[in-house]
């Protein structure tokens, strides 16, 4: 379970590195997806204890995992497909308007 | 080289400073909202699907204002797409 | 771009087998895994290989923007129906400890999940027209 955390945890940094360092528009996104998955993660193990089952209440369902992270997670993914779409659409305009994706010509050129 | 190398040891700083955090908060945490949401959600909601019931009636704030975010970001991916010149 | 003539008669066989398992997605949600969203997410696949079928076609994006916001009118208004008969907003209308509780998360499930399904065919049919041109 500790190691489970530290993974997600690296993945998370992982994902903040590539913020860092990426010069290009898309790699962006893409780490900024990969940093909300490891949130996602994080949550979901978090609140698992081993062994347990799904939380659906049935006839041999016994240690159910706690349902609130899930609900909440739920959330997240939905708010983030969302935030997703609307960063493509910005970066095809951006690459549109400037005929660049690259962070350091745009701010260039911007001002 | 400088800045990479010191970033490099701002992620490692990062990362073990959460995970200390971290299990700080597991040693410390208790089960109360388990317990009551495992033994009360299908006589409160009738929904033996534990999550749909909390996401359906005991939190349904959270999911009205979630299907309006979905709403409004379609709505501006619509506007961005069809006013070219305008936006930028 | 030409989509091949296999690809595009698989998806006309499969194109109604995946309504079908969204729609039992959505209205099972409140007794398998599953819920609004997920059969939404499904819903909004099934259009998408009409794109495979019929690349030329044009997908009627004030319609789906219209319907989106009915429904979500449509999901609002169930959800403060319980000012009525409770008294307090954003609950369940029916009264505790009734048998006839899933009726209200199944026609919520419902709503919820047209919406979703009518709100990611328009980012989906945006994002193409837009490569399009």
């Amino acid at each position: 379970m500790k190691l489970s955390i530290i993974l997600a945890f690296i993945t998370l940094l992982i994902g903040i590195y590539g913020l860092i360092i990426s010069k290009n528009i898309i790699k962006s996104i893409i780490c900024f997806n990969i940093s909300q998955g490891a949130v996602v993660l994080l949550f979901l193990t978090f609140s698992k204890e081993y062994p347990s089952s799904i939380p659906i209440i049935s006839e041999n369902s016994s240690n159910m995992v706690d349902p609130l992270p899930q609900a909440l997670m739920l959330t997240t993914i939905v708010i983030g497909a969302a935030i997703t779409a609307l960063a493509l659409m910005l970066s095809i305009k951006i690459f549109h308007y400037y005929g660049t994706l690259d962070w350091k010509e745009f701010i260039e050129r911007n001002g | 080289m400088i800045k990479k190398i010191l970033s490099i040891l701002m992620l490692i700083s990062l990362l073990i400073v959460f995970s200390l955090a971290s299990f700080e908060a597991l040693e410390n945490s208790n089960s109360f909202s388990k317990d009551f949401y495992i033994e009360n959600t299908y006589k409160h909601t009738g929904s033996k699907n534990l999550v749909t019931g909390i996401y359906l009636d005991y939190r349904l704030f959270d999911s009205i204002f979630e299907a309006s975010i979905l709403l409004v970001s379609v709505t501006g991916i619509i506007f961005m797409s069809k006013r070219d010149d305008e936006v930028l | 771009m030409k989509p091949s003539h296999i690809l595009a008669s698989v998806c006309r066989v499969l194109f109604p087998f995946i309504l079908i398992f969204g729609f039992y997605i959505i209205i099972h949600g409140h007794l398998s895994p599953g819920g609004g969203f997920q059969g939404g997410a499904i819903l909004a696949t099934a259009f998408l290989t009409t794109y495979f079928i019929n690349f030329k076609k044009i997908t009627d994006l004030n319609f789906l923007i219209k319907m989106e916001k009915i429904f979500f009118l449509i999901i609002l208004l169930i959800a403060m129906f319980s000012l009525i008969t409770k008294g307090e907003v954003f609950t369940s209308f029916l009264p505790t400890n009734s048998e006839l509780k899933p009726i209200f998360l199944i026609t919520l499930n419902f709503f919820i999940g047209i919406k979703v399904a009518s709100g990611l065919i328009s980012i989906i049919a945006t994002f193409i027209e837009e490569g399009r041109n």
